[in-house]
């Protein structure tokens, strides 16, 4: 105990625990191999038992787990002589070893439980092996010195002797130069009765200073010594080895005939037993003297109540309850024993609630980040960053979700390879020789799905072994070998696990079955012909098949196979038989991957709890009062959001359900049932074709009074919508139960589930939802495809920031055109420009330089060259030598307007801005360039031509 | 006060640090094997080892005579927790030199007995 | 109405059912009973009898074999009756109610009529069938 009364080892406790399962878990598979192999087993093979044991032994001396222990100490000890070849391994040491391999694993469950375990059975078998004529195992070297000394038990000679010598040798005394101390021996043990020491006091204070302890060891001459090929100067020196030698009367005793053995007071920081270990002798010859370290009382309390530990503390519990026979549907053990599968130093063990935990979170960050999401997406222009850190999140969220799934997932060979042992143990009770073959290690699922494959499992293995597989004489007298086989496989495929379970034993009669089946008034009479074989063997799923006059110890303890389709069932999957009368019996399971658990919102509308698959949400929408108006929009009859640019069709839950709500009048306080009409009903009465405007629009303000509702975008395949609920709760992980036979039809509903409060629910199937409201996403997306292009449309030239530089040709008529697309401006001097027929240039750094201005392309008043200054503008898309005259620049802008693009414009004008009062041609210059160049050609062509006239 | 715990059972290290932690000892290192324990040990000056005898690879054995052996290193304080208690063994390690020897299962109370014999309570 | 001790697995009070929306009018709801999802179905709309209000069942009679569960609005007495006792059902009775019950007991102060539990589930489930093929 601390000091505050705790001991820190409770909380470890269950560490302790969990590593000796572990052990046991590694042991079993080992022992089972010992059995097969024999005398042929390895070395490996023994000494990894060997360890397993050791290592639970020490574990349960830890946890104070004395019956565990003592048990396990028993095994230990055959298998040590196993191990030391002084024992060859057969087949009743394997049966005693894995009777006591059960027990201890039940003494593991009973734990906390407060019931003892009786093991005196497997004790003394192990012990019969160690030794098998006296049944009792070997006297140890804890031989009671009573035993030895046997003639005088309660005579105290040889402690008067030595009083006396004290007494009448005082020549000792003198030896002694240094003060002396006395010190008393504190055993019990009749050598030690009455005796004192003295012993050299500052060897004694030295001792006590480095905190040692203080033995009276009482050595005999031909026991410990002679009988042990020892003499005496070897033990002195052992005993120097470990520690320092305060008194010894051995040359005292030489000469004294009666006494068979000598003192020495030792001081050694060893413990008891080690001390005893080290020299060879029985620890009732030593003990503590009465000068410790410490205080003497708590240490004789420590010790007395370490060496009596007799009551377990505190986690078994002593309450006189005897368990006998394990139950043999007990899992355990692995599969395929071979040395890698238990150095998995690279595994870890985790507490399967922290997993589930984990899986909760990784659901709420899933939801968590499709609500983030539209914040960091909405300004993704100006946030570029922001899109980023999304992808990131994005792919950081779905990974760990895919991680948790995994961890979940557990191959299902750990299932499967528990059966070796259930298959031995009932082959061996009723005497049939069967072998288990396993295929498909690498084969996962859910641990929740292996968890609740068990029980049919279970019982499809009895089924087998117990009606399959033959006796040995008959299966050889059908000519088949002596030892039946049962082989189970695991696979995937197509996103389904099958686990096929084989034999080769005696097959399923279909005659018999249809029979037995027709006795019990399940098939009627004129069915009987008309059935196929399969369809007979079908039958034992029907319930009521098995009765309680089939039970068998093995099989069928009311437990039919009808029981075994509900279970497959259950987890969504299926079972089928396939069988050949005299060959053998093949069952096939096929299970969903991941249907068992499905992480769900949960929701409400009015009082109802549903359930909503989360793989089939994209995100959740908290719409407020306000919002909703903004966002709510009818079109072609639906209602439909806006969100983010595009339009989604919603539904209410309450009106595709029919779910009835109650407002309350707010004078008198009544209830009154809210007039909405569900579509359901109307359904009945309407036509198909029937327009759901007219219904929808029916929908009078009251349907639009909405509150603050959520809105949960789904997916339907590619589409989207939106399903409106009154309320959001947890994701929760569910098992979802097929419906009943008598919901099975409606479409709206994938499953039922029951929740953590005890509650069923419903889970709803998405599809069916759309399809009840009669969705109709096309025309939804055609509409929302118009109205994105238009909106782009609006964006290609809407918020652009624009540098426009806008200037005049001719008076008040104002012309612009984006920077970007000019090269240079020059001022030209109206003298400098010369004519040459309609052309005009002027010289510009040595070249001549085509001016052009607009009116020679619009009906645009001239040019006017009255104006001081001209300049040119030198277009990009244009040669360098071609300028665009104007008669003044009048600013350079930046606008993000929208450029009213006018198809009636003449070209190249691209559209109208008003800038301020000013109404401003914008000159798409792409255009202009091309009527520039087709002018030129014109002009090259006239030319050439006049050129040709000319001359 | 550094103190290196080397045991290859989790559960084992894990109860005797918490009996060091609630001693009082906060700097507490834990090792796997003796190798392990090895390399820590010349990495870092520690105040204590404590250490099982049975470990693959390098022994607490060995570890304790490699411990010994070594110039800068060989005065370090060494507790022995086994469950090995043959005589060879015990007289190997007290020849080499060892402040206490523990067996296991061990509880708090022995512990803080044998750090007193060591000297260090 | 009575029904065979032999056929029943267990009684347990009405409660807690949660209804499904735009199930057939003779399906009550479902029920958690020890972690079975039960049907629990409503004898009185079977068999077209009225009812006496919405909460008005007190009990749920769940029969071997089944996972269903019928909602009775009271349960009486359990009696032993001698084989004579039992008669076949009158022919004039309400079809809809000899589809579910073939015999009666005449007791002094009243007729019991006796369901019988097979005859009950196979109906149903024809008419869960039905519904299937309907749409």
């Amino acid at each position: 105990m601390n000091r505050d009364g705790h001991d820190p080892l409770d909380a470890m406790s269950s560490e302790f625990i969990a590593e000796i399962k572990d052990d046991l878990a590694s042991l079993e598979p080992a022992l089972l191999a010992m059995e097969k192999k024999g005398a042929g087993t390895d070395d490996d093979l023994i000494n990894h038992a060997f360890r397993s044991i050791h290592s639970i032994k020490g574990g349960a001396g830890f946890i104070n787990f004395k019956e565990l222990s003592n048990l396990s100490h028993a095994m230990e000890n055959v298998l040590m002589r196993v191990r030391e070849k002084t024992l060859a391994i057969n087949s009743d040491i394997v049966d005693a070893l894995l009777t006591g391999f059960d027990k201890m694993k039940l003494m593991v469950e009973q734990i906390g439980k407060g019931e003892t375990c009786d093991y005196e059975k497997e004790k003394t078998a192990l012990q019969k092996i160690l030794n098998p004529d006296t049944g009792i195992s070997k006297p140890g070297k804890h031989a009671g010195l009573t035993e030895k000394q046997g003639k005088k038990p309660g005579e105290s000679a040889k402690p008067v002797n030595s009083r006396q010598k004290k007494k009448s040798r005082p020549i000792s005394k003198e030896i002694w130069d240094d003060p002396v101390e006395v010190v008393k021996p504190l055993g019990i043990s009749p050598v030690f009765q009455g005796k004192e020491f003295m012993v050299d006091k500052k060897r004694l204070d030295h001792a006590l200073s480095s905190q040692k302890f203080i033995y009276a060891v009482y050595i005999r001459f031909e026991a410990d010594l002679r009988a042990k090929n020892k003499d005496k100067e070897s033990i002195v020196d052992d005993i120097k080895s470990i520690g320092d030698i305060l008194f010894s009367d051995l040359e005292q005793s030489r000469g004294q005939k009666e006494r068979d053995g000598f003192f020495c007071v030792i001081s050694t920081i060893l413990d008891l037993p080690l001390l005893s270990q080290v020299l060879e002798i029985a620890k009732t010859q030593m003990t503590l003297v009465d000068r410790q370290f410490t205080d003497y009382e708590t240490l004789m309390k420590g010790v007395a109540s370490r060496a009596a530990k007799d009551k377990p503390e505190p986690v078994p519990k002593p309450v006189k309850t005897s368990i006998t026979e394990p139950d043999d549907t007990l899992v355990r053990g692995t599969s395929e024993f071979s040395p890698d599968s238990f150095s998995s130093t690279h595994t870890l063990r985790i507490n399967v609630d922290l997993i589930s935990r984990l899986m909760n979170r990784a659901g709420e960050l899933v939801l968590a980040r499709n609500q983030l999401r539209p914040f960091l997406t909405s300004n993704a222009k100006e946030n570029s960053l922001a899109s980023g850190i999304m992808q990131n999140l994005d792919m950081v969220t779905t990974d760990i979700q895919q991680a948790i799934m995994q961890m979940r997932m557990q191959p299902v060979i750990d299932l499967l390879g528990k059966y070796k042992r259930v298959v031995r143990d009932i082959a061996r009770r009723i005497s049939k020789k069967v072998d288990f073959i396993l295929e498909g290690a690498d084969v996962e699922l859910d641990r929740t799905i292996l968890e609740k494959l068990a029980n049919p499992v279970t019982h499809l293995i009895r089924n087998c072994i117990d009606h399959g597989i033959e006796s040995p004489e008959e299966r050889v007298r059908k000519s088949k070998p002596e030892t039946g086989t049962i082989r189970i496989k695991a696979s995937h495929q197509g996103g389904q696990v099958h686990i096929t379970l084989s034999d080769d034993g005696a097959g399923i009669d279909p005659q018999l079955i249809l029979s037995k089946a027709f006795e019990k008034g399940l098939v009627s009479e004129d069915r009987l012909d008309k059935m196929t074989d399969k369809q007979k063997i079908d039958l034992i799923f029907l319930p009521g098949f098995t009765t309680s006059e089939e039970i068998t110890d093995i099989s069928g303890r009311g437990v039919g196979m009808d029981v075994v389709k509900t279970n497959i069932e259950s987890l969504r999957g299926r079972i089928e038989i396939d069988s050949v009368k005299g060959e053998g019996t093949t069952v096939h399971l096929i299970i969903p991957l991941t249907l068992a658990i499905v992480p769900s919102l949960i929701v409400s509308t009015g009082e109802f709890k549903f359930a909503i698959p989360q793989v089939s949400i994209k995100e959740v929408l908290y719409l407020e009062k306000g919002a909703v108006r903004n966002q709510v929009e009818n079109i072609a009859g639906f209602e439909v959001l806006k969100l983010r640019g595009h339009i989604y069709p919603i539904v209410r839950l309450r009106n595709v359900l029919g779910i009835k709500t109650y407002i309350k009048r707010p004078v008198t306080g009544e209830k009154e049932e809210e007039k909405r009409k569900a579509i359901a009903d109307r359904r009945q009465q309407a036509d198909a074709d029937s327009d759901l405007s007219e219904r929808w629009q029916e929908k009078d303000r009251r349907t639009h009074h909405w509150d603050t509702t959520y809105v949960i975008i789904l997916k339907h395949g590619e589409n989207l919508f939106g399903l409106c609920t009154d309320e959001l709760y947890d994701i929760e992980e569910i098992v979802v139960e097929p419906l009943s036979e008598y919901i099975r039809h409606l479409e709206c509903f994938a499953g039922t589930t029951i929740l953590g409060n005890g509650g069923v629910i419903t889970v709803l199937d998405i599809q069916g939802i759309a399809a009840l409201a009669s969705l109709k996403f096309d025309s939804i997306r055609s509409e929302d495809a118009k109205r994105n292009l238009l909106k782009e449309k609006e964006e290609r030239l809407k918020g652009e920031k624009r540098n426009l530089i806008i200037f005049t040709s001719g008076r008040r008529e104002y012309f612009a055109m984006e920077l970007k697309n000019i090269s240079r401006l020059e001022p030209v001097n109206p003298k400098d420009i010369h004519y040459t027929g309609h052309l005009k240039h002027i010289e510009y750094k040595g070249h001549a330089v085509l001016l052009f201005s607009i009116d020679e392309f619009l009906p645009a008043v001239e040019c006017d060259f009255t104006v001081k200054e001209i300049f040119a503008v030198f277009p990009k898309h244009l040669s360098a030598r071609v300028g665009i005259l104007t008669s003044g620049i009048i600013d350079t802008i930046e606008t993000d307007m929208f450029i009213d693009e006018d198809e009636s414009c003449p070209e190249p004008i691209l559209g109208k801005l008003f800038i301020g009062d000013m109404m401003v041609q914008v000159i798409d210059h792409e255009r202009f360039a091309d009527l520039i160049e087709q002018k030129l050609m014109m002009t090259k062509g006239a030319r050439a031509s006049r050129e040709n006239t000319d001359c | 006060m550094k103190i290196l715990i080397v045991d290859d059972k989790a559960s084992v290290r894990t109860a005797m640090k918490t009996i060091l932690v609630n001693l009082g000892f906060f700097d507490i290192t834990e090792a796997l094997d003796g190798e392990d324990a090895w390399y820590r040990v010349n990495d870092e000056a520690f105040d204590l080892i404590v250490s099982d005898m049975e470990m693959p690879g390098m022994t607490g054995l060995e570890l304790l005579r490699a411990v010994r052996t070594s110039p800068e290193l060989e005065h370090t304080p060494f507790i022995m927790a086994t469950t090995v208690t043959k005589k060879q063994i015990i007289l190997e390690t007290m020849r080499l030199g060892i402040q206490a020897y523990i067996i296991k299962p061990f509880d708090a109370e022995m512990v803080e007995l044998k750090l007193k014999q060591a000297g260090i309570l | 109405m009575g029904v065979d001790i032999l056929d029943i697995r267990e009684i347990i009070p009405c409660t807690r059912v949660t209804r499904i929306h735009l199930a057939p009018g003779f399906v009550m709801g479902l029920m958690n009973l020890r972690g079975r999802i039960l049907t629990i179905l409503d004898i009185a709309v079977l068999m077209g009898l009225e009812k006496q209000g919405k909460n008005s069942h007190s009990h749920i009679i769940v029969f071997k074999n089944t996972n269903v569960g019928f909602a009775v609005d009271q349960i009486g007495d359990l009696f032993d009756t001698g084989r004579e006792k039992i008669e076949s059902i009158p022919v004039n009775i309400d079809p809809r109610i000899q589809k579910y019950s073939d015999t009666i007991i005449n007791l002094p102060d009243g007729v019991i009529m006796i369901l019988n539990a097979g005859k009950i589930i196979a109906c149903i489930r024809t008419e869960a069938r039905a519904l299937k093929e309907d749409l």
